[in-house]
């Protein structure tokens, strides 16, 4: 019988191009404000979990032992979980199983990147994932075969850039209510679809922009929020978690679909107790989601993965307003990866802290109107193979 | 996912230089010394799982599925020529500066094997996605991906 898990805070630094504050400083910021927002000290506190991606971008090999302080794991159980782009879903999937077992009652999470240091761009650190032998020496980079897939995708259910175009404006303009935002403004579709070319067919506004920031939150026992006087009014229960992985070589599946992350979300949905998996019954079930968006078409290939839309349907769904803010079923309120900007692993975690706020009712102005009961978060990494799934409902939802 | 160019980073900072200083040699391993070998030879070496029937290009040690290990009767030449599956035009470096000569990009489904293959696509400006491509080769060769100029519409 595992224990009754919840959120009870999240903090978030800004997300900037080039922040002033070390990896380290930015966790700390994210980290304290979480703590603080939980009305508990790092005294309080018995696991600690750190989350981030390539050490490459900081520059500092082992980079959670250099995070550790920062993210306040001085003489405590600490861990780093690294999927990649992962990462920030994966790390408060870590923190449930942490208490969920009965090792830990009160788990304090920190996400970060720091991806200006590296030169000359994160490209060229990104170039050491690929495979050494067979890959490296043409080249790649992320872009070029995201553009492969985007393709791939586009091909395989007849799909115009102007609906995937549709979700750049629709996150970016999200991004104008979250005070972490990079990149908050509204653009046309057509400037989105003129931006410059980068990898034929994806263009600069169609992805999101490399940053610095961190995220984090606390969880705690249901024992403990109780002990803590912690008011069901803020607090969000984890419901489901899942994670899977598809082969190791990304050129060894079919990338107009990706089942790394269809599998992922059945582990979530089932361990929530949601047996039936269809679209229109999963859509309303949960209140929102916030799909990994770093490219605009990875929204919509994530959101037929999860099952939330059948397969090629997400991008029409995007361009009629489905999923806007005051839509049917919002995606991406926070702005996104797209709209609130990239700094790899604390990017996700800013998934996680929005699914805190909208369940609790403390987005401010990016506050999806009606009774929430569940959100969902979810990330992508690794080599483009690894889906994370993060479900949670209200304090008060049964 | 944007690339940056240091300019464009802003806040000011106070800053120190350092890097990582090591290099590497990699060995190619079991599988891989038979398909760079292949190369050198003008040969496209895949190998085959007895249990699920799957065939891989480059070849591997095992299946990753069945985990079964792949023995030496598993590799085989195959024909240097399949389908183009996906590709792109990339018109920036690793650093966002343009290319003065942007190039293609492509995901190959050589017949008769069930993976793709990553390499160039040459001598094109207007592929087309189910095409036919078949592999143009260097006239020397070292055992090294480059052995394989690119792929070509046939
Ligand atoms: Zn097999």
């Amino acid at each position: 019988m595992t224990k009754k898990v919840g959120l009870v805070s999240a903090g978030i630094t800004r997300f900037q191009r080039r922040a002033k504050e070390t990896g380290k400083e930015l966790s700390y910021y994210s980290a304290k404000m979480a703590l603080d927002a939980a009305g508990i000290t790092r005294k309080d506190v018995d696991g600690v979990i750190i989350g981030s991606a390539p050490d490459a971008f900081d520059g500092v090999h082992q980079k959670h032992e250099y995070l550790t302080d920062g993210s306040g794991g001085y003489n405590l159980p600490t861990m780093r979980g690294y999927v990649g782009g992962g990462t920030g879903v994966f790390s408060p999937i870590q923190g449930w199983y942490c208490i969920a077992s009965g090792v830990h009652n009160i788990v304090l999470i920190t996400t970060e990147e720091k991806m200006s240091s590296v030169l000359p761009s994160t490209q060229a650190a990104f170039m050491t994932i690929f495979d050494n032998l067979i890959e490296r020496p043409l080249g790649p980079n992320l872009i070029w075969i995201f553009a492969l897939e985007m393709r791939r995708y586009m091909e395989a259910h007849g799909i115009p850039k102007e609906h995937i175009a549709s979700v750049s404006v629709k996150n970016k303009e999200n991004a104008i209510d979250h005070p972490s935002a990079m990149l908050g403004k509204k653009w046309t579709l057509d400037e989105v679809l003129n931006s410059e070319m980068l990898a034929d067919p994806v263009r600069l506004l169609d992805i999101s922009p490399v940053a610095d920031g961190a995220a984090s939150f606390v969880m705690m026992s249901e024992e403990k929020i109780k002990e803590f006087g912690i008011s069901l009014d803020d607090v969000a229960w984890v419901d489901g978690v899942g994670w899977n992985v598809d082969t190791t070589m990304w050129t060894n599946r079919d990338l107009y679909y990706p089942k790394y992350l269809e599998k992922a979300a059945h582990q979530a949905y089932n361990m929530a107790g949601q047996k039936n998996h269809s679209p229109e019954v999963l859509r309303k079930w949960l209140s929102f989601a916030e799909p990994y968006d770093p490219f605009n078409y990875k929204e919509l290939h994530h959101l037929e993965g999860l099952q939330l839309f059948g397969k090629g349907k997400a991008p029409q769904a995007a361009f009629d307003g489905i999923t806007a803010r005051d839509g049917d079923f919002p995606t991406c309120p926070s702005g996104g990866l797209l709209g609130v900007g990239n700094p790899i692993a604390a990017a996700a975690g800013m998934k996680i802290c929005e699914i805190y706020w909208q369940l609790t009712g403390k987005a401010g102005k990016r506050q999806i109107s009606g009774d929430l009961t569940r959100g969902l978060a979810q990330a992508w990494g690794d080599l483009m193979q690894v889906g994370t799934v993060f479900i949670a409902r209200g304090g008060r939802v049964e | 996912m944007l690339p940056t160019k240091r300019d464009q980073q802003g806040v000011p900072t106070t800053e120190v230089w350092g890097d990582f200083p090591v290099t590497y040699h990699y060995t190619v391993g079991i599988s891989g010394e038979k398909f760079f070998e292949g190369l050198k030879n003008q040969k496209l070496v895949a190998n085959t799982c007895n249990s699920c029937n799957k065939t891989y290009l480059p070849p591997k040690l095992f299946c990753e599925d069945c985990f079964d290990e792949l023995t030496d009767d598993s590799y085989k030449e195959i024909k240097a020529s399949g389908k183009l599956v996906s590709f792109t035009e990339v018109f920036l470096d690793h650093r966002g500066d343009k290319l003065s000569d942007p190039y293609f990009l492509a995901l190959i489904q050589l017949n008769g094997t069930d993976t793709t293959f990553f390499h160039k696509l040459i001598n094109t400006n207007n592929p087309t996605i189910g095409g036919n491509v078949t592999a143009v080769w260097n006239d020397t060769r070292s055992g090294s991906l480059f052995d394989l100029n690119g792929f070509q519409a046939e």
